[in-house]
């Protein structure tokens, strides 16, 4: 019997109806295949159990055996309910992997939490308002403080907490934040600071293959690339991180002692917000009606763990279906793509220091309709709406091409005093780190932003004169091209930090920052830009 | 003046004291606090308790335990664009895909999973413990931050006693905020649809369970709760997203359940269930409202043995004003009486008709059916399903009367390797079974990799095709409402991870 009308044959193209029998007749053709062929291949699979010499187990002949396993036909303790435990989903996809809280023969899966929680508090010294009402007097204190560009620290206070569990072989990875929303330190007013879950994956590790490693990410994460630094994201970090559900494929392979290869390639979605989803200041103004996605590899070179050589290549991609709004250029929709290739190369000169040196080309095509599946661009842009708001102008269209170079060099002076001898960093030390970068917009759609240019530079040093303290200097600069004139940011912030010992990863730090601004960026006379901000702040990593 | 020397005398003395004695013992830094430490819980604790912030090394007995659960998916939809501009792709993707399968309507199938990430973290010993589940349905950094309520913080919290040592059998009691469960047509979770076919509750209340032995083999199971909210929406609450879009017309709501058991063995358990959810409530925005009612009465057994484990129940679910009663209780998935109205009852019921449910699932292996015990899993297997649910309405909304939805599917999933394996699902839906045009099917071919047979996690690579009946509509928008306007994805690829521990 015809259980359906046809289907909406006019949304369906001849070629696409085909693909789709085709496809449906391939799904019937291995479930057939699969029935016809699993009798013989359980007779041969339990000959195969044998012969490993894993005795079978006995014959349930006890009805009130414990349950062993999951299988159907195990015999399952009583109960009238579901537990409160157990998650309310249907089981995995095919009914295969067990059920939460069924009976399971895994060895014990160990379990790690490791977190980072960090607080500071800026207080910036107002100047007063051109528009200072009669009687005004005194000086303004500002919290958070008002201020542009880059501060010498992660401003406010939170915690992220990782918790890890599972076997060398497969882990489950949780990541919690809490950003101190709490009603009780500053009223409750911005929800998206948490607490929340940022990101899950499962990552399987099996063991190696020859030469060949491998492992494969799967959930909802951010995978970052392309940061110049030694340790971590360096000053002006990373210069690519994605975003999305999906997977991430990686394979190393030692070719020879002294060089590896690495291969990595993932693809990820991001959900899209519903058109008619009311945007305000808890939710960041976050773009509805577009949804991303990605595609992203990369391939890399390890000589002697010395010289290292990494290319990046992501596609972003979007089809906008929008029904009556337009993208925030106030432009038509319309499908998009914002694509980045990057090369990045590493020096690691032991005693001298590590350099390392990022050049990246950003591309974008009517990109106004990409979301933010690329989650950072040149310095900590995030996705193709603040990228083209800040590089390639209003009237841009959203298209446009950038290109940037990113340098960093990082050194320890007592490493360089000390050798030949190894430096464990259990002495006094001066860490330095100094960086750059450069980008120019060779094509935007937007003449006043066509070839536009502009500069960042930082400095970041660290003089540990014992366990407990040390003296802090850094200096931000940044210059760049603005619809308003040049954006010019530009700061220097001595400080002391204390900490509990030498290679300890606490900190507790005061910081005084001394700013300035061009006019472009201080260009409010009734909220005039705070210069001079006090911080105090700490942080704890475990 | 003399007893008032004599007295700072002595509590000099006594002060002095104090601190030498403790000098000859170990040397104490801890620092005397004059306020209470920041860790203490903002909430008065009932005495007895166990002061927080004692270190689990200094009791031998208690301990904390950590659980979880993610199912994590992308999934991509696709469809032909109807009008494709200049620039424009003939092919629209959408993510989350645009499909019929809205989770609290009938129509959910569960092939296209949505994400669910929870945390279990207990700490208690064998006679007591205390569980506290965190939860979310997204991830912020994966997919941006919007709907506050997709990050539901503590989702549930309830303490569980184990008093089976005195009493002499097995006997549990809960108390606090948990959801139960009744009619999981799984033999470890709900089923392939994703819903209880009989009734989910979600309260803060008690929950008591006792098994009482008859003979060797037989066994009485007996279960008993009582929940409510722990509030109710305010008067005066505009209806939005970052709520959740409550419904300020919904009352509080009470349920009570009683549920009894028969078990023979480990292999047989019949069971039977009342639930009834119930509000009276005079502060609703909207005046005086009628008391509200939903009253649950069903049945289930699960049969389980070398041919597999079958489940088969039957629900009445008799609803009187329940546009009132809240989402204290769910029924196949629709979140209290409004919910039931918008997807079974119709509008203009006034919350007055019944449901009659019905369901089956049958799992089984085919290794296990052939080889009986001797087969542990570690090795090659077929697996086959075969599930259905349907459910016949009654409604005072004569265009909703008399309707009977079903759904039904099978999977065959061949584990062939100890990391990989097939399998095929087909789905088919009908909203109203006498018309066709209100049906839809779902193939799914998938791939799926594991660590190992019997492995808890899996990553599922899979292609679903859905052939959708002219009057099948999906909904769009914030809350997502029926939009016979909307083009539905055809094709879906799905990547989906799960594991828990």
């Amino acid at each position: 019997m015809s259980v359906l009308e046809p289907p909406r044959r006019s949304d369906i193209s001849p070629a696409r109806r085909a693909v789709h029998r085709f496809l449906r007749g391939v799904g019937m053709l291995v479930g057939l295949l699969v029935v016809l062929s699993g009798v013989s291949r359980i007779a041969w699979a339990d000959d195969s159990t044998t012969d490993a010499g894993a005795p079978p187990a006995p014959a349930d002949d006890d009805s009130t055996a414990k349950a062993t396993d999951s299988i159907p036909g195990s015999p399952r303790p009583a109960g009238l309910g579901l537990s409160p435990q157990a998650p309310p989903v249907p089981p995995a996809s095919g009914g295969r992997a067990p059920s939460f809280g069924a009976p399971t023969q895994d060895p014990q899966w160990s379990f790690r939490i490791g977190g980072r929680i960090a607080g500071a508090e800026a207080i910036g010294i107002g100047r007063t308002p051109a528009d200072a009402p009669v009687g005004y007097s005194g000086t303004a204190l500002h919290v958070p403080a008002l201020t542009q560009g880059r501060m010498p620290f992660f401003p406010g206070a939170g915690a992220t907490l990782y918790f890890q569990t599972g076997t060398p072989i497969v882990t489950a990875y949780v990541l919690f934040y809490a950003r101190m929303s709490g009603e009780d330190y500053n009223g409750y007013y911005n929800p998206q600071a948490g607490p929340d879950f940022g990101q899950a994956y499962l990552l399987i590790t099996p063991a190696p293959i020859g030469p060949w490693h491998l492992s494969w990410r799967v959930g909802g994460f951010i995978e970052t690339y392309g940061g110049p630094g030694q340790w971590g994201w360096g000053i002006f970090g990373p210069t690519l991180a994605v975003r999305g559900f999906g997977e991430t494929t990686n394979a190393d392979v030692e070719v020879s002692p002294d060089l590896r290869l690495s291969f990595t390639h993932g693809v990820l979605a991001v959900p899209g917000v519903p058109e008619n989803f009311v945007r305000g200041d808890y939710n960041t103004w976050i773009e509805t009606g577009v949804s991303d996605y990605l595609q992203h590899a990369h391939a890399g070179l390890t000589y002697k763990n010395q010289y290292l050589l990494r290319v990046h290549y992501v596609s972003d991609h979007s089809t906008d279906e929008r029904k009556y709004l337009l993208t925030f250029l106030n432009t038509a929709p319309h499908d998009g793509h914002f694509d980045t290739y990057q090369v990045e190369a590493r020096w690691l000169a032991d005693p001298y220091g590590q350099f390392g040196i990022t050049a990246m080309m950003y591309d974008f095509g009517t990109a106004a309709s990409v979301g933010d599946g690329i989650w950072w661009g040149l310095d900590w842009t995030q996705g193709a709406r603040e990228m083209i708001n800040k590089f390639l102008g209003p009237n841009s269209n959203g298209n446009g091409k950038i290109q940037a170079i990113s340098a960093e060099y990082d050194t320890s002076i007592a490493r360089l005093l000390w050798a030949p001898r190894a430096f464990d960093g259990r002495a006094p030390d001066l860490r330095l780190a100094i960086a750059g970068m450069e980008y120019w917009t060779f094509a935007s759609g937007d003449p006043d932003y066509k070839n536009a240019t502009g500069y960042y530079v930082g400095l970041d040093t660290e003089y540990r004169f014992s366990s407990l303290f040390s003296f802090t200097f850094q200096a931000f600069g940044e210059n760049r091209a603005s619809d308003i004139g040049r954006w010019a940011v530009y700061s220097l912030n001595p400080g002391v930090q204390f900490h509990s010992d030498w290679l300890s990863t606490d900190r507790v730090f005061f910081i005084y920052s001394r700013r300035s601004y061009s006019s472009a960026v201080d260009n409010n006379s009734a909220a005039p830009l705070d210069r001079d901000v006090f911080t105090l702040g700490g942080y704890f990593t475990f | 003046m003399r007893r008032r020397l004599a007295g700072l005398v002595i509590a000099l003395s006594v002060a002095i004291s104090g601190p030498a004695l403790a000098q000859q013992q170990d040397p104490d830094h801890s620092i005397d606090k004059l306020g209470l430490d920041p860790g203490e819980p903002q909430a008065p604790s009932p005495p007895p308790a166990v002061p927080f912030g004692v270190q689990p090394a200094q009791s031998k007995e208690l301990t904390l335990d950590f659980h979880g659960y993610l199912l994590l998916p992308m999934e991509i939809g696709m469809h032909d664009r109807l009008n494709p501009t200049a620039g424009e792709s003939d092919v629209v993707l959408h993510t989350p895909p645009l499909i019929p399968q809205y989770p609290e309507g009938f129509e959910y199938t569960g092939v296209i999973p949505t994400p669910w990430v929870q945390m279990n973290f207990l700490y208690g010993n064998s006679t007591v413990y205390a569980t506290t589940i965190l939860a979310a349905t997204t991830l912020g950094d994966a997919a941006g931050y919007y709907n506050t309520t997709a990050q539901l913080g503590v989702n549930d919290a309830f303490i569980t006693v184990n008093a089976s040592k005195p009493i002499g059998i097995p006997f549990e009691v809960h108390v606090g905020a948990m959801t139960g469960r009744y009619g999981a047509m799984g033999a470890y979770d709900i089923g392939r649809y994703g819903t209880p076919l009989i009734a989910q509750t979600n309260t803060i209340g008690e929950t008591i369970e006792a098994s009482i032995p008859l003979g060797r083999q037989f066994k009485l199971m007996l279960e008993q709760g009582f929940g409510g909210q722990l509030a109710r929406p305010p008067a005066g609450l505009v209806p939005a997203g970052w709520n959740g879009f409550a419904n300020v017309n919904a009352g509080a709501t009470f349920i009570n359940h009683l549920h009894a058991g028969l078990a023979y063995g480990k292999n047989f358990r019949l069971a039977v269930h009342y639930l009834t959810a119930f509000t009276q409530d005079d502060q609703v925005p909207s005046g005086l409202i009628p008391d509200g009612r939903i009253v649950v009465m069903g049945g289930e057994a699960h049969l389980t043995g070398q041919f597999g484990h079958i489940y088969a129940g039957l629900a009445s679910t008799q609803a009187t004003n329940a546009a009132t009663v809240s989402g204290a209780i769910r029924i196949l998935n629709a979140q209290g009486g409004q919910d039931l109205m918008n997807e079974y009852l119709g509008p203009n019921s006034n919350g007055n008709g019944s449901l009659t449910t019905f369901g089956a699932e049958y799992d089984v292996s085919v290794s296990r059916m052939i080889f009986g015990q001797a087969y542990t899993g570690k090795s090659a297997d077929i697996l086959v399903s075969l599930f259905g649910i349907g459910t016949e309405v009654k409604s005072d909304d004569a265009t909703f009367n008399n309707v009977l939805k079903i759904k039904g599917g099978a999977e065959v999933t061949y584990d062939f390797l100890p990391f990989m394996g097939v399998s095929e699902r087909f789905d088919h839906v009908r909203l109203n079974a006498s018309d066709s045009r209100q049906a839809f099917s779902i193939f799914s071919t998938r791939l799926l990799f594991h660590t190992n047979w019997l492995a808890r996690e899996e990553i599922a690579l899979q292609y679903s095709y859905f052939e959708d009946g002219i009057n099948v509509y999906v909904r769009t928008g914030y809350p997502p409402v029926i939009d016979p306007s909307a083009n539905p994805d055809a094709d879906v690829l799905s990547l989906i991870g799960t594991v828990w521990w």
